[in-house]
């Protein structure tokens, strides 16, 4: 955590190439607290030589982004990352307008440094991605790309203000914007996590926001043009964030509070076809209060790493070398 | 055979928007608030010398141009991003008229508040019924396409070079069919062809052809102008 900030929540996790000095990169929002003025995007790097954490620093800044961009970002929320198939890291960050979230932008953020280095990176901002005709509002990332064998990648994102569905943006090899496929013709789904079964055919896993909801999914056969509503999962939903990993051909995970009424239980469950799951692993358990949320996982040097939202004040991270059940 | 269908897939294509560079966007949506900004100053300074009332225009429209977060294009970008095209056209007309009247029956019209611009006898110059219905409709569709309400995806035809082909023949039918005559009622013969001609070259203010033609705000003008029209007819 940088020294200064008191909150912080939505980390994502990105698997840095063999050769690079780190094994992964984590970002995350930071500051007084969710949608404080001073949040900004905080990153680390886990060192592969010393093993540990590189001490975080801040890479995005509202103030900084505004001043490029030619107009002001209220609030900054959830970072999101990909390397493109150059290697060049990019950043999509929740960057509000007027309003709260549902006031929300997608930022569309590229390194604009020579290296990727923690201390070295720097970011500029492309485009805020142009989703709808209202002002451009209400889209929001949160979960990791899913990346396509051409080198480019499909990004899952939501819409917010009063009806919630998700969305799958497309981007080529070079990070440039295709287009958006809406993934549910449901109302009441929100924050996608994708994963490819083969090259064709993609389960989208999804946050309900209904009162005793199920985690929700859709899934496509033609790699993304198409997507059909399939029943929900048995998996209980309190309305909060999932992510999930295919980790190889049926091998499955998928991070998710399992308590139907709180974020006190984060726990890790296995598939082998995405639609049904088994426990697999505790993640986080809690007292009734407590808060552990919004996870995100990567594959990187031969372990499952696993970064979740503890109590809104810091990112708590784990690493598994094989979990247990599962055979990458 | 095989070259005209990928010919065709490029034109009726989605999935491959040209976007605008990030530097013309800043300009676009500097320009555009600018001349807003001055449109308005121009209309609320009506009781204002014609001299003192330019000064107002130009010293709005040089305050949005300035750089930096003390700059009333920052704000409105934040909250509004950037004016459509179209917008940003009928600004540029209205100015003209207003600030620079040709003749005498102008420059009594530009002695009227810019909201006089958009209705009675200029309302039916600027808004015959065959424009206004049609962008109207237009607003309606992507909002309730926004919400995801519509079966299809209707802002995403907006990246499509079919669309943009389609539109510009549409819009300059009535010039081609009219001929000349046209050109006494103003401003629709060259709005839409130009606003499409001008996306075309700068992909301005998106790359969305829908973002360039319509502005939300422009669309809730537009829907004044229909209830005002509405309320004249049924009081007469």
């Amino acid at each position: 955590m940088p020294a200064d900030a008191k909150a912080a929540h939505a980390s994502n996790l990105l698997a840095m190439p063999a050769g690079h000095p780190a094994a992964l990169t984590a970002f995350w929002f930071a500051g007084d607290r969710e949608s404080a003025p001073n949040v900004q995007i905080a990153a680390s790097q886990f060192d592969r030589a010393t093993r540990q954490w590189l001490p975080a620093r801040y890479v995005v800044n509202r103030h900084v982004m505004g001043e490029q961009l030619g107009f002001g970002l209220r609030r900054l929320g959830n970072p999101v990352a990909w390397l493109d198939a150059s290697g060049r890291l990019h950043l999509f960050v929740v960057a509000t307008g007027w309003g709260g979230w549902a006031a929300a932008r997608i930022l569309h953020l590229v390194q604009s440094s020579a290296s990727n280095d923690l201390a070295a990176l720097e970011l500029m901002p492309v485009r805020v991605l142009p989703l709808s005709w209202l002002w451009n509002t209400s889209f929001l990332v949160r979960n990791a790309p899913l990346p396509l064998a051409d080198g480019g990648m499909v990004l899952p994102a939501h819409f917010e203000i009063g009806l919630k569905y998700s969305v799958a943006l497309r981007f080529d090899r070079a990070g440039e914007f295709l287009g958006m496929v809406r993934l549910s013709q449901r109302a009441h789904m929100l924050q996608p996590t994708l994963l490819a079964l083969t090259p064709l055919s993609w389960v989208a896993l999804m946050r309900d926001t209904r009162p005793d909801g199920h985690i929700t999914a859709a899934q496509t056969q033609d790699g993304g043009a198409h997507w059909t509503d399939v029943p929900d999962l048995a998996l209980v939903n309190p309305d909060a964030a999932v992510a999930a990993l295919a980790l190889a051909p049926q091998q499955m995970v998928l991070a998710h509070n399992s308590s139907a009424h709180s974020r006190d239980q984060l726990d890790l469950s296995a598939s082998r076809e995405a639609l049904h799951w088994s426990p697999l692993q505790a993640l986080a358990h809690g007292q009734e209060g407590d808060e552990f949320s919004y996870p995100a996982m990567t594959w990187a040097d031969d372990s499952l790493w696993v970064s979740y939202t503890d109590q809104r004040r810091s990112i708590t991270w784990q690493r598994f070398a094989v979990p247990a059940g599962v055979r990458p | 055979m095989s070259a005209d269908v990928s010919w065709l897939a490029v034109l009726l294509a989605t999935d491959a928007p040209a976007l605008p560079a990030p530097w013309v966007m800043r300009l676009g949506l500097s320009v555009g608030w600018a001349l807003v900004l001055a449109l308005l100053g121009a209309g609320l300074g009506y009781r204002l010398a014609s001299g003192k009332r330019r000064l107002l225009a130009a010293a709005l429209a040089s305050w949005a141009l300035l750089p930096g977060p003390l700059t009333p294009d920052y704000w409105l970008g934040l909250a509004f991003h950037a004016p459509s095209l179209t917008a940003m056209l009928l600004c540029g007309w209205g100015l003209q008229r207003l600030l620079f009247p040709c003749d005498a029956s102008a420059a009594s019209a530009a002695r009227a508040p810019a909201s006089s611009l958009f209705a009675g006898e200029h309302g039916a110059a600027v808004f015959p019924g065959g424009m206004l219905w049609p962008l109207l409709a237009l607003g309606y569709l992507l909002l309730l396409d926004t919400f995801a309400v519509l079966p299809l995806q209707l802002y995403a035809w907006g990246f499509s070079p079919a669309l943009l082909l389609g539109l510009l023949a549409l819009s300059v039918l009535p010039w081609l069919l009219r001929g000349p005559t046209m050109a006494a009622q103003g401003l629709p013969r060259w709005l839409l062809p130009t606003a499409l001609l001008l996306f075309a070259a700068t992909r301005l203010p998106t790359g969305n052809l829908w973002d360039a033609l319509l502005d939300p705000w422009l669309w809730l003008v537009f829907n004044g102008l229909l209830v005002r029209r509405l309320y004249r007819q049924w009081r007469a």
